[in-house]
């Protein structure tokens, strides 16, 4: 059984995108197949994370850093768009690379959904989050991210971004009335959201990012851990 | 058994002997396993025949159940499943661990989670055993639970134990050998008794401490220790007394003896005052502490004693204002403030350095800059922390973090100082500049109150001792008055002599008030 | 406590509610969706979880509304235009559309309710770590971590307290400040035991050589059986769905759907798919009854059949 299980997955995969496409195509029925691309994009990093070579502090490491971001989420739960998770998915990536930024925030939007309910959002919210450390990890020693200030409109555009994928699925599930003005009405609705997604990215990345570097940056270079 | 002061090297050596875990630096010599280098065993082998059991409970726990945690490592060597569901078996049935497999870790207590993380290394079948401090965070219920496992695996299952410890007083006569290091070298590596004559003959005195009290009452009663055979020295209380026993047959002088303490100024004017406290956490939870009543006096010395949930901890929050008990009133005499020092040191920091820690709380606590830095200054000459003080706090030793704690909330001036477990952790020779480091804040005027399991820290230092049970304040006293009233909760010493002097709590009671005629012969 | 469906194999679970939620992506007909959601909601309410659902029910009901709104609104195509609104036509066939799409968002939502009841964390670890070890390894120690730290912050949060490191008091910054100086001091600490538990894991022999599963579910015949059953059931509504049955035509125009003989097997089957583990639960709830009523007349219960015996005792 466990000698056919890749093939078995892979045939599988193949099968179900076949009937989203199938759908999308004869139907004009795009849930599935937007999930089925999603799962497509998530899937690369998390076959690199299953074969690169990994220390277990490493992953423990990982672990520690996801589990922060998810708790972080907690204390703001009443306050709509307030995520702290964006700011220390972006300053884990910031320190750890890009490939570390996307799993901790992707395990972080899976985990802390455990307490916040598990819906059609996770993988969205999966990817979203992902993406941002994935980003924040490849822009880490560009011009942008060099300097604070760059930083702090990373964190704002993501702000922004991270609303606007999270739109996508509202969209998804209105595929005939899809118009211009649909996605207006929509980016509109979600748009004060947004903004304090936005801003209190700015805000956090402002308190957190000297501490935080410092604190993260202490521990790469004492164990040496994840360098690339 | 492994014994010596923090930092003499005792955690590297094991490390060595663990091949996985070898820290990194230069070294020399050879390690041999069965003959075998080291080195040079299969992964396999090397991970699954010598296990090791760390310090702190919850840093080793990987998984988040029971049952998970426990065929983590036997996941790990790739064993097939019907083996594992016999190991798992054989060992739940061992410790008792069925009722909780299911559970979550983090509802696991303690002393639970370091038997769980036992079983866990114990499933790979190991010949050797290697444990660092194991019981170190354990209250003395679950420590000895934890050190009776030990002694049925080494007995029955003939595995090989290597252990650091503090526990001494368990864990000494169960051992076959004991090694001491010093400063990274091997001063001592004798069987218990042999070792306990060599402390007592001047060669290793700095070992005296790492002795059972039996032993060291033994060798301060009797003349002369080098003439002593090594088969007389009594380790267990049963030892001790059999042999005072054997010493005062015909005689009966020892009855006449009183203890004076002098450490009791029934004038002094009240600080702190619990009146009818009860506090719980929840709107529906128990009652942790239930009308409890309890004063400090200016000078005093209270240690707060009780078992594990007794809601020692809850007392010293509610005692510092942190909680507010829901009845009851906690007051606070005119004029005077209190500093809290909790049981981990590390939930203090959140600077890069011992420096800046102090300076911060110096600015906090309303001092100016210079008046901050002569404060600091007088601080570190105490303390002795002057050669961390660019270092991270997290870097230090787990004493080095304590004092670094206690100076902060020295800086806020308070007049009366709550501790919470001060000694857990902390190697005998640590015990004691706590202890005169506490006296000598004592006779600056600085009122204080402990809570803790340390019996015997609590006989030797306090001036008055208070027994916390089903949150209430059940017996108080002087030490000698306390626990000479106890018949299990006592030290060690008072257990062996009680029937002689039943007031003495320590060697130095002993030998102030034995009648000299009683060995002198 | 666990029993009835939820007491299953996880790939049992795992195969019902995949296949649910393909059907639910993929077969577009108001009677199919109304099925399913009936079917959910008895397994739902015969596990106890009504209290559950309704608590969401606010949630999903403006959700769905909403989606049924909109869709008028935006989308004009249709043949029967039922009347202007700011000089737009609203369509019969756009209405439809809508009310469908609310149908669908419905039954999504209460496929991911029943769903995280019987599927839990554990489960899904379980078939996950076949999949992809590592990650599962991951994710089960993140999720081990949250209890642990919401802990220790609260400890964080008493003792910073004495200096002066309050995120309670104080103005909006202040306290966001030493909101975030407080989750400093616990990513600190938790970073440096997080080496202690890496040396514990490889200690243990984490990594050197490949993992075995351990596992606490073992499949008994009535797990394979629903299996086959499933996934028979599964495959032939999905042969139809290829054919192109059991699809609703609403544009260009809406037209009446036909129901020949090719639409009832496909509905029998898919039927058979979505009852089969309300009837599972409905089954064991009856024996549960009856054997309180006839076998044990005394005030001791026993456990009998090995339905109920369950794997997880919690």
């Amino acid at each position: 059984m466990a000698r056919f299980r890749i093939p078995l997955l892979i045939a599988l995969g193949l099968f179900i995108a076949g009937l989203a496409l199938t759908a999308a195509f004869t139907d004009r029925h795009y849930v599935l197949l937007s999930v089925v691309l999603l799962l497509a994009a998530l899937l690369p990093l998390f076959i690199r994370l299953e074969r690169r070579p990994l220390q277990s502090r490493e992953l423990v490491l990982l672990a520690v850093l996801s589990a922060i971001a998810a708790v972080s989420r907690i204390p703001f739960a009443a306050l709509p768009g307030v995520k702290p998770v964006s700011a220390v998915v972006i300053l884990s990536a910031y320190v750890f690379g890009a490939e570390a930024g996307f799993v901790i925030g992707a395990v972080a939007a899976l985990v802390s959904n455990i307490y916040f309910g598990q819906g059609p959002w996770t993988p969205w919210q999966m990817f979203a989050w992902g993406m941002t450390g994935l980003t924040a990890g490849w822009l880490r020693r560009s011009w942008l991210l060099r300097r604070r200030a760059g930083l702090l409109v990373f964190g704002f555009i993501w702000g922004f971004l991270f609303g606007w994928i999270m739109n996508i699925w509202v969209l998804l599930s209105l595929p005939d009335a899809l118009s211009w003005r649909l996605v207006a009405v929509t980016f509109a609705a979600s748009f004060y959201f947004d903004l304090a997604h936005a801003l209190s990215n700015v805000f956090f990345l402002a308190v957190l990012a000297g501490g935080w570097t410092k604190v993260l940056q202490r521990f790469r270079k004492k164990y040496g851990l994840l360098q690339q | 058994m492994l014994c010596g002061p923090s930092g003499s090297g005792k955690t590297t050596l094991l490390r060595h002997l663990k091949r996985e875990l070898t820290p990194v630096g230069s070294s020399s010599g050879t390690l041999t396993y069965k003959g075998q280098p080291l080195s040079g065993l299969p992964a396999a082998v090397a991970a699954g025949e010598i296990g090791m059991v760390f310090q702190n409970p919850d840093a080793q726990i990987v998984m988040d159940t029971v049952w998970h945690e426990l065929a983590f490592s036997m996941e790990n060597l790739g064993l097939p499943p019907a083996v594992m569901r016999t190991r798992l078996a054989e060992i739940c049935g061992l410790f008792g661990l069925e009722p909780l497999l299911y559970r979550p870790v983090h509802e696991l207590s303690g002393g639970q989670k370091q038997l769980m993380n036992l079983a866990s290394v114990l499933l790979l079948q190991p010949k050797v055993l290697l444990l660092d401090e194991p019981t170190s965070q354990l209250d003395p219920v679950a420590a000895r639970e934890f050190i009776m496992a030990l002694q049925r695996l080494n007995e029955e299952m003939a595995v090989t134990v290597i252990i650091s410890e503090h526990r001494l007083e368990e864990v000494l006569p169960l051992a076959d050998r004991v090694l001491m290091l010093e400063d990274g070298k091997l001063l001592a590596d004798a069987a218990p008794r042999l070792f306990a004559r060599q402390t007592g003959s001047g060669a290793l005195t700095s070992a005296g401490r790492y002795l059972p009290a039996a032993s060291r009452l033994y060798l301060s009663l009797a003349p002369e220790a080098d003439s002593v055979a090594p088969e007389n020295i009594p380790l267990t209380v049963r030892e001790g007394r059999r042999w005072l026993h054997a010493l005062m047959a015909g005689t009966d002088a020892a009855a006449g003896a009183e203890l004076v303490n002098n450490l009791n100024s029934p004038a002094a004017e009240t600080l702190l005052t619990c009146r009818e406290v009860t506090f719980r956490y929840e709107k529906e939870g128990r009652e942790v502490l239930r009308k409890l009543s309890l004063t400090l006096k200016q000078g005093e010395f209270l240690a707060v004693m009780g078992g594990n949930g007794a809601g020692k901890s809850t007392l010293l929050h509610v005692m510092n204002g942190l909680m507010k008990p829901q009845r009851g009133r906690i007051e606070l005499a005119k004029g005077k403030t209190t500093g809290l020092l909790a049981q981990n040191p590390l939930l203090y920091f959140s600077y890069d350095t011992v420096a800046e820690e102090l300076q911060h709380m110096g600015s906090y606590a309303g001092l100016t800059p210079e008046a901050a830095a002569s404060e600091i200054e007088a601080l570190l000459a105490v303390f002795q922390l002057r050669e961390v003080l660019q270092s991270h706090p997290h870097d230090l030793s787990g004493g080095q973090q304590q004092q670094t704690a206690l100076a902060m909330m020295l800086l806020m001036k308070p007049d009366i100082l709550l501790l919470d477990e001060p000694t857990k952790g902390l190697d005998p020779a640590a015990k004691d500049r706590l202890a005169a480091l506490l006296q000598q804040l004592r006779g600056q005027g600085i009122s204080i109150l402990i809570v803790t399991h340390d019996v015997e820290f609590a006989a030797k230092h306090a001036s008055r001792c208070a027994l916390l049970f089903d949150g209430g304040i059940t017996a108080e006293g002087t030490p000698a008055e306390f626990f000479s009233s106890n018949y299990f909760y006592t030290t060690a010493v008072n257990r062996i002599v009680r029937d002689w002097l039943p007031q003495a709590l320590t060697i130095e009671d002993v030998i102030r008030t034995w009648p000299a005629s009683a060995y002198r012969c | 406590m666990s029993s009835g469906f939820r007491s299953m194999h996880p790939v049992v679970a795992l195969l019902y509610y995949a296949g649910l939620l393909l059907f639910t992506l993929l077969v577009f007909h108001p009677l199919f969706l109304a099925t399913e959601i009936a079917g959910l909601l008895a397994l739902l309410l015969l596990q106890g979880q009504g209290r559950q659902l309704l608590r969401s029910l606010p949630f999903m009901l403006l959700m769905a509304a909403s989606v049924a709104l909109l869709n008028p609104l935006f989308s004009h195509r249709g043949a029967h235009i039922l009347f202007y609104w700011l000089d737009q036509p609203i369509t019969l066939e756009a209405v439809l559309y809508g009310l469908m799409m609310m149908t669908m968002l419905l039954t999504i939502f209460i496929w991911f309710i029943s769903y995280n009841y019987t599927v839990t964390t554990d489960k899904f670890m379980y078939l996950f770590a076949a999949a992809a070890p590592r990650t599962a390894l991951l994710t089960l120690m993140a999720i081990r971590f949250v209890p642990l730290f919401q802990r220790r912050l609260r400890q964080i949060t008493l003792i910073q307290r004495l200096r002066g490191i309050d995120a309670g008091t104080g103005s909006l910054k202040k306290r966001m400040t030493d909101g975030m100086t407080l989750l400093k001091v616990l990513l600190t600490w938790s970073l440096e035991e997080a080496l202690q538990t890496g040396d514990s894991m490889t200690a243990r022999g984490y990594g050197s050589t490949k993992r075995s599963t351990y596992t606490i579910y073992k499949a008994d015949l009535q797990d394979k059986l629903v299996m086959l059953l499933l996934t028979v059931s599964g495959v032939v509504t999905l042969l139809f769905w290829v054919q192109g049955y059991g699809k609703l035509e609403i544009y260009p125009r809406m037209r009446p759907a036909d129901f020949g003989w090719q639409e009832a097997v496909m509905y029998g089957s898919f039927c058979l798919f979505v009852l089969i583990p309300a009837g599972l639960e409905g089954k064991e709830k009856w024996l549960w009854r009856s054997s309180k009523h006839s076998n044990y007349p005394s005030d001791t219960l026993k456990k009998t059949g090995t339905r109920s015996m369950s794997y997880r005792s919690s």
